[in-house]
């Protein structure tokens, strides 16, 4: 191949290459890698309410904790959080608990980790950071595993 | 050839000393091979993700399902190895191909579970012209075999040119989606502050770091409409300033500077850009990589 060709082969293909995700349909489900039409953040509209799914962990005595990112199946928390997320889609909450629940407690339980719960809370980003402990506006438990017990009121 | 396609032909092969290419092809390497190596159990160990939500992505496409647990242990070694390889320029024609490919294996592996991370994009696509080019024909463990350093040639110009069409088209692309998505009302600035908000709190209730900026910055109007019509303007600007060189080169700063504002309101890191390296190509690099090894060698001993 002739210098010419190659560089504007290389050129037009790689450049054709990145402008394709331009004639596909928008939106999140349909990125891909390496060429991205870059949905993140480019949606007008979201409005204020903030919806989070992840695992906690429930202490003997009602605490809850956040599950460990590695125990959710991974240390990048928003690739742990469409674990999550996926999990409830798909109706595959209750063995992500387990699972988690598992990973967490390790092969010889020493803690008090009783349980898990997969929950979906919504949030108020106006108000979030001036309170200081923010409650979720809702709350919604998609799957409990373990010996759980009462969660402590307010929860 | 007409005089437009004459001049568009004359852009891209300019000649260009073979050190400047190799200087970013150094770069490029070197950024791999810290990279991979930083988080290489990150890239290798895929077993602790759930199976089921494997969604492919860039390479995993030609997979049916999860790759085998081996599998993403070799690739990501043979990635960390030919990034080295690529770095020093050693055996180009082959590891050059090579660390292309299982950058974009083992980045595509990661992505393939739900989330496509957009950090690695432009490092790929980088290491996809470097890998079609002449880049270790100079400052390389290649070139020590060669009898002289190489004359100025179009052969060492079209791939940092290439480089640069690739790196503005991908900001060019993220501009033109927040106009498809979001619109005109991008430009106001309300988007950008309630993904600010949102994006602090999501990253709050997952345990990760937030900007303790965002929250204070998304109830400021005035500033985030200037923040989003910055973002635009160097997003759509981008492949408009290739054709001047000077002009590019302001652009690469503005894009850097995008890329800090992000990180200081978003925490979120696009080291490639923020190294600098992306935008390596659009200068002429040869010449500071030659100013301070002068620097060096004529001190006093």
């Amino acid at each position: 191949m002739g210098e010419r060709a190659r560089a504007w082969g290389v050129t037009l293909v790689l450049g054709a290459l990145v402008l394709s995700p331009l004639a596909r349909r928008q939106g999140a489900d349909t990125d891909d890698f390496p060429l991205s039409h870059y949905p993140m953040f480019a949606a007008a509209g979201i409005g204020h309410l903030v919806e989070v799914s992840s695992v906690r962990l429930v202490h003997a005595d009602g605490r809850e904790e956040r599950a460990p990112l590695v125990a959710v199946g991974s240390p990048e928390p928003m690739v742990a959080k469409n674990i999550v997320r996926d999990a409830i889609s798909r109706g595959d909450a209750p063995s992500l608990c387990a699972a988690v629940l598992a990973r967490a407690r390790g092969p010889e339980p020493t803690g008090d980790v009783v349980g898990a719960r997969v929950v979906t809370a919504t949030f108020d980003a106006r108000t979030y950071f001036r309170a200081p402990s923010p409650r979720p506006v809702s709350r919604v438990v998609q799957a409990e595993c373990g010996a759980l017990v009462r969660p402590r009121e307010g929860l | 050839m007409t005089a437009l396609a004459s001049r568009a032909d004359a852009w891209l092969r300019a000649a260009c000393p073979a050190e400047r290419l190799a200087a970013v092809r150094a770069l490029v390497g070197a950024y791999a091979t810290v990279y991979v190596l930083a988080r290489f159990r990150y890239f290798a160990d895929l077993s602790g993700l759930d199976r089921a939500a494997f969604a492919p992505v860039g390479a995993m496409h030609a997979w049916s399902g999860p790759p085998a647990a081996w599998l993403s242990w070799v690739f990501t070694a043979v990635a960390l190895a030919s990034s080295f390889a690529l770095a020093l320029g050693v055996r180009h024609r082959v590891t050059a191909p090579l660390a292309a490919l299982s950058l974009l294996w083992i980045f595509s592996a990661r992505s393939s579970w739900g989330k496509v991370l957009h950090t690695e994009n432009l490092l790929v696509l980088h290491a996809a012209v470097l890998a079609c080019a002449p880049a270790a024909d100079a400052w390389s463990l290649d070139a020590r075999r060669a009898a002289a350093p190489p004359e100025p040639a179009s052969r060492y110009g079209w791939p940092l040119r290439a480089m640069s069409v690739v790196t503005a088209l991908t900001y060019f692309v993220a501009g033109v989606a927040k106009l498809r998505e979001g619109g005109l009302a991008w430009l106001s600035g309300a988007p950008l502050a309630e993904w600010l908000a949102w994006d602090a709190v999501r990253k709050a209730e997952l345990g990760s770091m937030h900007s303790p900026l965002a929250p204070t910055l998304a109830s400021h109007g005035t500033l985030t409409a200037a923040l989003a019509a910055f973002t635009l303007a160097v997003e759509l600007a981008a492949p408009f300033v290739l054709a001047s060189p000077r002009a590019a080169r302001a652009w690469a700063l503005s894009a850097w500077g995008f890329h800090a504002g992000v990180l200081a309101t978003m925490a979120i890191g696009f080291f490639y850009p923020l190294t600098f390296i992306a935008y390596v190509a659009l200068f002429d690099v040869e010449t500071i990589v030659s100013r301070v090894r002068a620097r060096f060698s004529g001190r006093p001993r």
